[in-house]
């Protein structure tokens, strides 16, 4: 109830700093927890007196973010994403237009929440664009944080990984996937004590089993959803009776340790990771377990920042064929992709973005306890 | 801040030696003579305008927020002590008193009995390699605690640290875990054991053997001799050490956080750091109760700090005479504690030794020798943007804290102002705030407070100048008592002002302590962790959130030869500038 009382209070807080600052975009329902259209903004609602290259659709588009862009210099970007992949877009993008400097914040996505709500709440500037998983990103956008802005790439993005207003213009587009599950040593575990579902992460033989913190909340809680409260949590008190090391670290960190053998198990390692190290002839393999936690992220530009030219050109970059195949390289696939398992999107299963921080707040008391 | 706790207690002694010597036949030495009140006066309001402003409020805002739990942005929400009921209705606070209890007792339980073995070693013994202790505190203050930890998780993390490989795979040992209560006990006992080594060393040195010996003549045996005589002469300092122990181990932050935190164990300073990253929507209230809470504890921590170190000075009895510590000879045992010293130095060269071992270890498989981390780490984004800032940091916030320590010591010493005292615990105040409390509180006022600092170098100067002044007072105090006022006071006869007086005979005098004071302040504010984790931007990145970046990301490779680079350089420039500081006369 309090944190409700504190979200109400954050969105004003934040729906002042925005009209101070000039962002003072179309009021959202603060509401929408689903990507996609439903709940993103108001149709027929005017775009306010955001900068107008937000929204610029003309010919010389590409000239005019460039000249301005060069003339900014620099652009802020928060980002969530694992920091090689955050170094390779940004070393990516420098390369593509010399003389505009990424700034990367690269950090959880709650810290950089809470960094932007800090950085609002003193008037201070913030990010330019940001970055992370798609509820992280829905609850910026929710704050009328987000700015609507023209894209070249929207069309390329299928309707549930975007948030766009009737003309067509994008508050949230998700540019990457990566499904986060259970990984282990090959040399370390038995073939036989591999789970098959998530029920079996309850295997004694899986005691001292590592989880990133971050990734794990949302891991209970897509065991919760499958099982539900009952035998979810019978699920759960079995894996902390064994023992599991909850890691205050990236899902990457914790693939890595599984590959190095710190670890012989792991539940919420991202397949990526575990891919790249199995390319490097680590004993690392990833299980798919049913369903497969979906870190959709999702990138949005704001108007906290100082460099709107910089963020739009580097948001088409984002989400544009340069960004993507920088992305599908690391072996970070666009959502649209087709995989062949179970996908759950912890957002998606909530009307309301409250609703479901509320859940949110439970499962990390119980990845607490382990 | 370990070797400055040492000197601060080192200086303590002396200053109290220096205090006695006034009352006797030198009483005009340390004697305040007349100043011009406007300027002296002036010079004192400010200074206390200053360092009021510097620590006072965010200690206020961080207090007022763990009571305004409903609104953490505009401070403007109902006053509540929810954050507080919450913490004591739940098991967490229980939860982290016994983890903060077991953790703190235990590293200085082990960090007492290995630094005065040491201590007593060296200054009592004929052990040889009595440098190789020396260089341990050296390695200890200029390779960054985060570091230690993380060499030490490659060394014997469970499983596949260096150490349990060869432990499992020769031995058939098991169990080995660097992440664990006993291997936080462990690490944190080798960052303070050179800090009690050196709280120990100065006062078993100048121990009059005298008495000693009478009660060996009056047919005392060594043990009577010890448990009558030596035990009581030192008890005091002892007891004061053990109070500053407490305080540091509490204060700890990168053992708990690399170390504790898979092994489910919380204390206080990681407890406050996780509480803000753990959900969508930042818990300033329950971090800042936290905080508060642990002020508390460690505000009666030191006030016990204050009472041991009044009454050690009432034990000073050995001085103003020449004597020498009759060194006891361990016969063939010299061999034994000679081993258990190199053994003990070690302990201190393997983390670092591990990081530069990992950092050219390539992928997976076999061992071969590949640089390949260090062209990744070419590549790191704002690699020299964070070495840069660090550096500045360092030494802006070294100047601050030398600058504004040095006018307070003066104030303090030469000046007879009412309330001068005050200032001295102002300044001291942050000695009890943990980098963590000092961090959140620093960061609650500086997004509010109208000064456009927030996002730049110059909020991590002010709270390094604030959190590491204590110490260098502690430079700065005594170097004041040991000048005679005589000087001062012929150039006031001679007509020369305050001002110049103080630039042109004062300062140059206390050259070597002003050096020492930099040095200290640069070096930790260089590696701190703890209050960088809460002040870092985008555009601000520093070498020690780096560091954990790399950690947090996985990219371990990059992180190796980062840690080496950093441990190496460190050491070098560390052992360069104290070699320079000792042309100046500073003698750590």
């Amino acid at each position: 109830m309090l944190r409700r009382r504190w979200l109400a209070t954050v969105c004003g807080v934040a729906m002042i700093a925005a009209a101070c600052g000039g962002a003072n975009g179309p009021a959202s329902d603060g509401n929408g927890a689903g990507n996609g259209n439903g709940g993103a903004d108001d149709p027929g609602e005017p775009e306010g007196d955001h900068h107008p290259i937000f929204t610029y659709q003309g010919d010389d588009r590409e000239e005019r973010l460039l000249e301005g862009a060069l003339e900014e210099g620099r652009l802020v970007w928060y980002t969530a994403v694992v920091g090689p992949v955050a170094t390779a877009l940004a070393n990516g993008f420098e390369d593509a237009y010399p003389g505009v400097t990424v700034e990367v914040l690269r950090d959880g996505q709650p810290a950089l929440i809470t960094r932007m709500l800090q950085e609002i709440g003193a008037g201070r500037p913030g990010p330019d664009v940001v970055e992370m998983p798609a509820e992280g990103a829905i609850l910026v956008h929710s704050l009328d944080l987000s700015v609507p802005r023209y894209s070249p790439h929207t069309d390329e993005i299928p309707d549930r990984w975007k948030i766009v207003n009737d003309e067509g213009l994008v508050y949230v587009s998700s540019i990457r996937a990566s499904y986060g599950s259970f990984a282990y040593n090959t040399e370390l575990l038995d073939e036989a004590d591999v789970p098959r579902e998530l029920e079996d992460l309850a295997n004694p033989a899986l005691a001292g089993m590592g989880m990133p913190d971050a990734t794990g909340v949302r891991i209970i809680g897509s065991i919760l959803f499958k099982y539900g409260e009952e035998r979810g949590r019978e699920i759960l008190e079995a894996m902390g009776e064994n023992g599991v090391e909850v890691q205050a670290v990236s899902g990457a960190t914790v693939a890595d340790m599984v590959a190095r053998g710190e670890l012989a198990a792991a539940f919420g390692v991202f397949q990526p990771h575990a891919e790249t190290l199995q390319a490097e002839g680590a004993p690392i393999a990833w299980v798919p377990l049913n369903p497969v936690l979906g870190n959709i992220g999702s990138a949005l530009v704001t108007e906290l920042g100082q460099s709107p030219h910089a963020a739009v050109l580097f948001a088409d970059f984002l989400t544009g064929p340069e960004g993507r195949a920088v992305l599908e390289e690391l072996n970070y696939p666009p959502p649209a992709l087709e995989v062949d398992f179970e996908v759950w999107v912890p957002n998606e299963a909530y009307e309301s973005i409250l609703d479901y921080e509320e859940d949110f707040q439970l499962w990390a008391e119980i990845l607490d306890g382990f | 801040m370990e070797a400055g706790d040492a000197i601060d207690s080192t200086l303590d002694n002396r200053t109290a030696s220096v205090r006695a010597d006034e009352n006797g036949p030198h009483r005009s030495r340390g004697k305040p003579f007349r100043r011009p009140l406007s300027a002296v006066h002036g010079t004192y309001s400010v200074l206390m305008l200053v360092a009021a402003a510097l620590i006072l409020p965010p200690l206020a805002l961080m207090a007022w927020t763990s009571v305004t739990p409903g609104d953490p942005l505009t401070l403007g929400g109902d006053v509540s002590f929810s954050a507080y009921q919450n913490l004591i209705v739940s098991d967490r606070l229980a939860r982290v008193l016994r983890d903060t209890a077991i953790f703190s007792i235990g590293t200085v339980a082990c960090s007492t009995l290995v630094g005065a073995a040491l201590a007593w070693l060296v200054a009592r013994t004929d052990t040889p390699f009595k440098r190789l202790v020396y260089a341990c505190v050296f390695l200890q203050f200029a390779v960054p605690g985060m570091i230690e930890a993380i060499g030490w998780i490659f060394l014997a993390g469970a499983r596949a640290g260096l150490i349990t490989t060869i432990l499992s795979n020769w031995f058939g040992i098991s169990g080995l875990a660097i992440q664990s209560m006993s291997g936080m006990i462990f690490v944190q006992t080798l960052t303070l054991a050179p800090l009690m080594f050196l709280l120990l060393v100065g006062p078993f040195g100048t121990v009059d053997s005298s008495l000693e010996e009478s009660a060996h003549v009056c047919g005392a045996s060594k043990l009577v001799v010890y448990r009558r005589i030596t035990v009581p002469i030192l008890r005091p300092v002892v007891i004061s050490s053990l109070i500053l122990l407490i305080i540091r181990a509490i204060q700890s932050f990168e053992t708990p956080l690399f170390l504790g935190r898979p092994a489910g164990i919380r204390v206080f300073t990681t407890e406050i750091y996780f509480e803000l990253g753990s959900s969508f929507i930042p818990n300033y209230a329950t971090a800042a109760a936290y905080g508060s809470v642990l002020l508390v504890i460690l505000g009666a921590a030191l006030l016990l700090y204050y009472q041991a170190i009044k009454s050690s000075s009432a034990f000073a009895t050995v001085r103003g005479k020449g004597y020498r510590p009759q060194l006891i000879p361990l016969g063939r045992y010299r061999y034994l504690t000679g081993a258990a010293i190199v053994v003990f130095f070690s302990l201190y060269v393997a983390p670092v030794a591990a990081m530069v071992y990992r950092s050219l270890y390539s992928g997976f498989g076999e061992f071969r020798i590949s640089t390949q981390s260090y062209q990744l780490l070419g590549a790191y984004p704002n690699l020299w943007s964070g070495l840069r800032n660090s550096v500045l940091i360092g030494v802006f916030s070294g100047l601050g804290a030398v600058a504004i320590t040095c006018v307070a010591a003066w104030i303090l010493v030469r000046t007879r102002i009412r309330g001068r005292q005050l200032l001295d615990q102002l300044i001291s105040l942050p000695i009890v705030i943990p980098g963590t409390v000092l961090g959140l509180a620093f960061l609650i006022t500086y997004l509010r407070v109208p000064l456009p600092i927030y996002g730049t170098i110059w909020v991590f100067v002010l709270a390094y100048v604030a959190n590491y002044s204590p110490y260098a007072m502690r430079f700065t105090q005594p170097a004041f008592l040991q000048i005679g006022v005589e000087l001062e006071e012929s150039a006031s006869v001679s007509g020369v002002r305050v001002l110049p007086t103080f630039r042109r005979i004062v300062v140059p005098l206390i050259i070597p302590a002003l050096v020492g004071a930099w040095l200290f302040v640069f070096f930790h504010s260089f590696r701190d962790l703890s209050i960088a984790v809460f002040l870092s931007t985008s555009s601000t990145p520093v070498v020690a959130t780096q560091l954990l970046g790399m950690w947090v990301d996985g990219q371990t490779s990059v992180l190796s030869a980062y840690g080496s680079l950093i441990s190496i350089v460190s050491i070098v420039v560390g052992g360069i500038a104290f070699r320079y500081a000792r042309s100046f006369g500073y003698r750590p």
